[in-house]
């Protein structure tokens, strides 16, 4: 370098250094952004219907842009962890393994979730009463098969997955991941809430969804709640951890003050509390597992009635892997503030076995919403390239309990308030500004994509399946007091040809792979065959219309070798109909035929051409059939990167590579 | 107990003001590395140096001496036993700088968590306070609350059983607000604007001598029919440090025993 270059760049460097610094630089290739929203069951039908009302204008401008809403084919059956896992791998049920919500190991039928287990440390040591273990427990995601962004990742594109489905242990690659749907509450479960109250009239035995603990006031105004946490596998037996919290009411101020590990919080009748921290000791002083909860109060007096949410796993102190990096949930919670951390935020539940009315339901699902939200602006104002995915879950469960106020054909559409009857339109609304706000965030290298997992449908009569087999000679019961009871009870095993479990999944009972099971391999084919005959022939007395379109044969539909958890059939119900609460949980109802009297009065376990998702996009789709499998190697084209994943075609290239 | 107590809060807010321009950790690691220097320095000035040095050498030898000795087990019994002596010994002499610092140290650890162990109080974000009465509390319509600064969320919640009553109150600004119950005043959240400045979680009208270590609940005067005493619900502050979060008590111990072990090395005191 002579001394002219070499003045020359020392000149040059500074301000190189500068625009580097302050971003504004701009490599040769620039860098290209996409914004995909996952919308859980966003209905094409209805983002028509209220793109035509006016209700989503944004939604038209992406319309506009992209050529109209297009119908992306959804997985089967049209469940949100089976429709998430195709999108995620660019594969079916055959090799990400996903069939349903629950499997069911077959040879003890017992149901498990079906997208990941808790694996027990290999070595413990034993002290007296205590457990120690010498290797670490560990979660596993049930979901194989690769994620589409690994290959972006690979490829120096920065991925950010917000809130993904089906991803919880989260993917310890180099995107960035915030686990959504499958994420358990502290207790192990999808979400069990805690119901307190003195009043008798409340207390059941019912643990579907959550518990409800009976508590007393002694006289001094104070209710000792023992607030239940998750099992401690450090003592002999697994007991579960417990603390105490002492709520004191005000009756004459219609109030009441909860202290909890040393806080106190004082909140008055119809109001909700921030979140709280827990903190459950394993072993004193040494281990505890973190979690946070808010409070409703329902009522103070005469009785009271609080409601606690389920125990979230504290995102500031994780005690289960929800991200990745580790810390990105703790930074995003000091940021932002705690938030939902389950699954399934929205408590559903607690609306169905009526703990909370339609409106607390409605102001706890606005509480996930807006939670959401704030995350969402945090991730889109910090995203400068690659791809960013972002999952919404309040359509999903909102419309699956309202369905019933747009649906006159409900059994409940009558009854429903006329306050909530807009309250699915509202929540479009919402989305369609969350659409707006992605809109808005474009430059010339942005794109921004809209998918659903699956459309909705109403879910206005139940089809108990287990009972269909007894009355047709597939299931034998044994003991008739005991039908209404789970998990087979009232079943003779060594008679029964076929059960249901789970939304969708039909099982033969064969024998080798189910204890006691009767089926011989060389029976399978005929049986299937006549079972799928008289399903799709079942017809409704009440109405004359078919209840099942289509009975599928997994082994014709899924080409490749199915693992022994699949189930045999995969049962696609008329628009209308699906399987019956009591069916997937292995119960036989006398009646074939219900009503569906429950405010979970939205479904998409059906057929899943009646179901379709919905996909906007600002480039325009050029294949006729789009599919979610698709989706993962089509956004991966986006970014002009030489490896693309093998699932899926490009739906924005001719050819489909 | 108010007159001590008002004046070494005094003294404090005089020390630490002028570091209250910076963001609070800076603050706090000035204040943490030069108490590790101030440490070590009254460790050298009131500690038998001559002594530590002559103990540290004879410990030395006695560990040479277990270890070249290792296959004569009386030997080594009889180094082991002079080691331990002399370790009492060594233990022993810094008992008196250990004391000496003792009460200082409580001090400042009290000041520092007063300063940087949690945050003021949140515009929007309601703090619930708790206030204690001696005896039984005053009926619902003799209960008086006011504030200065914020706003009172009602209801009050009157818990018989305890002699307490809970409210929520709202800062109006991230400024230091004032509360009087029932002609009882005291402040909640920051004492001042700048960092450093005290952030009040409570208040005492009985005091002890205690207080004088608690200089974040505030020793106020005793009003017949009164509270007498209260606590509010402010959040504990973490210091962010290539990532990692840090209590102020990590950063206070991790960077006063850092700079007190490069004070030693650079001022040769002999610990």
């Amino acid at each position: 370098m002579n001394r002219r270059d070499f003045l020359k760049l020392a000149a040059i460097s500074p301000a190189a250094l500068v625009a580097l610094k302050t971003g504004c630089a701009r490599s040769t290739t620039p860098a290209r952004r996409v914004i995909v929203l996952g919308i859980d069951g966003m209905d094409p039908f209805l983002v028509r219907g209220f793109i035509n009302e006016g209700v989503m204008p944004n939604a038209a401008r992406l319309m506009a842009a992209g050529g109209g809403i297009n119908r992306l084919g959804t997985s089967n059956p049209p469940q949100s962890p089976v429709a998430w896992s195709n999108f995620i791998t660019g594969y079916g049920p055959d090799v990400h393994g996903i069939f349903d919500f629950i499997h069911r190991d077959p040879e003890t039928r017992i149901p498990y979730l079906s997208t990941s287990r808790v694996l027990e440390p290999e070595r413990v040591l034993s002290l007296g009463d205590w457990r120690l273990p010498l290797t670490g427990a560990k979660v596993e995601l049930l979901r194989k098969g690769e994620p589409f962004w690994t290959s972006l990742t690979d490829q120096g594109i920065p991925v950010s997955m917000i809130k993904l489905p089906v991803d919880f242990p989260p993917d310890r690659g180099r995107a960035r991941i915030l686990s959504g749907l499958g994420t358990p509450d502290l207790r192990g479960s999808q979400g069990s809430f805690t119901f307190f109250t003195d009043d008798a009239r409340s207390i059941t035995d019912d643990t579907s969804g959550g518990i409800v603990v009976p508590v007393r006031d002694y006289g001094d105004g104070c209710y000792e709640c023992p607030v239940k946490g998750p099992q401690n596998s450090m003592r002999a037996g697994n007991p579960q951890m417990e603390i105490t919290a002492r709520v004191w009411v005000d009756r004459e101020a219609d109030a009441l003050r909860i202290d909890l590990q040393g806080e106190s919080t004082v909140l008055a009748r119809g109001e909700w509390s921030g979140w709280l921290r827990l903190a459950f000791d394993a072993i004193p002083h040494i281990s505890s597992v973190h979690g946070i909860v808010r409070f409703y109060v329902k009522e103070v007096s005469p009785r009271l009635k609080l409601y606690m949410t389920p125990i979230n796993i504290d995102p500031l102190n994780p005690a289960l892997p929800i991200s990745n990096p580790p810390d990105l949930s703790s930074d995003l919670a000091r940021h932002l503030g705690a938030f939902y951390t389950q699954g399934f935020p929205e408590d559903t539940k607690a609306l169905s076995r009526g703990i909370l009315d339609d409106e607390e339901y409605l102001q706890q699902a606005w509480i996930v919403l807006e939670e959401r939200l704030g995350l969402f602006h945090n991730e889109l104002n910090r995203f400068r390239e690659g791809l960013l995915f972002f999952y919404f879950s309040s359509l999903d469960l909102n419309i699956h309990m309202f369905y019933r106020s747009l649906d006159p054909g409900s059994p409940l559409h009558a009854s429903t308030d006329p306050r909530f009857k807009g309250a699915v339109r509202e929540l479009y609304r919402q989305m369609d500004l969350v659409i707006g706000q992605a809109l808005d965030a474009r430059d010339g290298f942005t794109e921004v994509i809209v998918m659903s997992d699956h459309g909705f449908a109403p879910f206005n009569r139940s089809f108990n399946l287990n009972t269909w087999l007894a009355v047709n000679g597939y299931a034998c019961i044994a003991s008739q007091m005991d039908r209404e009871r789970d998990m087979f009870a009232a079943v003779d095993w060594g008679s029964t040809a076929a059960y249901g479990l789970g939304l969708n999944g039909l099982y033969l009972n064969r024998r080798g792979r189910e204890i006691d099971g009767p089926v011989a391999p060389e029976q399978v084919p005929d049986l299937l065959d006549r079972l799928k005959r008289e399903l799709e022939s079942v017809t409704d007395p009440a109405s004359g219309r078919r209840v099942i379109n289509n009975a599928f044969i997994t082994s014709r539909i899924l080409p490749g070798p199915l693992p022994p958890y699949a189930p045999d059939m995969i049962i696609g119900y008329a628009r209308g109909y699906r399987a019956s609460w009591e069916t997937t949980l292995g119960s036989y109802p006398e009646e074939v035929l219900t009503d569906n009297l429950d405010p979970w009065s939205g479904t998409h376990c059906i057929d899943p051409s009646a179901v379709p998702c919905t996909f906007l996009s600002t480039v325009r789709p050029v294949i006729d059939d789009p599919d979610l499998k698709d989706m993962g190697r089509s956004i991966a084209g986006l970014f002009d990167v030489p490896v693309l994943p093998q699932g899926g075609r490009d739906v924005f290239r001719e050819d489909g590579s | 107990m108010g007159p001590a107590s008002a004046s070494l809060n005094a003294l404090f807010d005089a020390l630490l003001y002028p570091l209250g321009g910076l963001p609070a950790f800076w603050g706090l690691l000035l204040v943490s590395l030069l108490s590790g220097i101030g440490m070590i320095a009254v460790f050298k000035a009131v500690s038998d140096q001559e002594r530590i040095a002559d103990l540290r050498r004879r410990m030395g030898g006695e560990i040479l001496g277990i270890l070249l000795h290792v296959s004569s087990p009386g030997t080594v019994l009889r180094f082991a036993g002079r080691l331990i002596r002399s370790n009492t010994v060594y233990l022993s002499c810094l008992l008196k700088p250990l004391l000496v610092m003792a009460l200082p140290f409580m001090l400042v650890w009290g000041q520092l968590e007063a300063r940087y162990g949690a945050e003021g109080m949140e515009e929007q974000v309601p703090v619930t306070v708790t206030v204690q009465f001696r005896d039984e509390l005053p009926a619902r319509e003799d209960m008086l609350v006011q504030l200065t600064g914020a706003g009172l969320v009602p209801p009050l919640v009157m818990v018989q059983a305890l002699d307490q009553v809970s409210f929520r109150v709202v800062a109006e600004s991230r400024a230091d607000a004032e509360l009087l119950v029932n002609g009882t005043a005291a402040g909640i959240g920051r004492t001042g604007e700048w960092n450093g400045s005290r952030v009040l979680r409570g208040f005492d009208a009985a005091p002890s001598l205690w207080r004088l270590f608690t200089p974040h609940v505030q020793v106020v005067r005793r009003v017949s029919g009164g509270p007498d005493s209260g606590w509010y619900s402010l959040e504990g502050r973490d210091y962010s440090i290539f990532g990692w979060h840090w209590s102020w008590t990590a950063v206070f111990l991790v960077f006063s025993m850092l700079s007190a072990l490069a004070g030693a090395r650079f001022l040769r005191v002999r610990i």
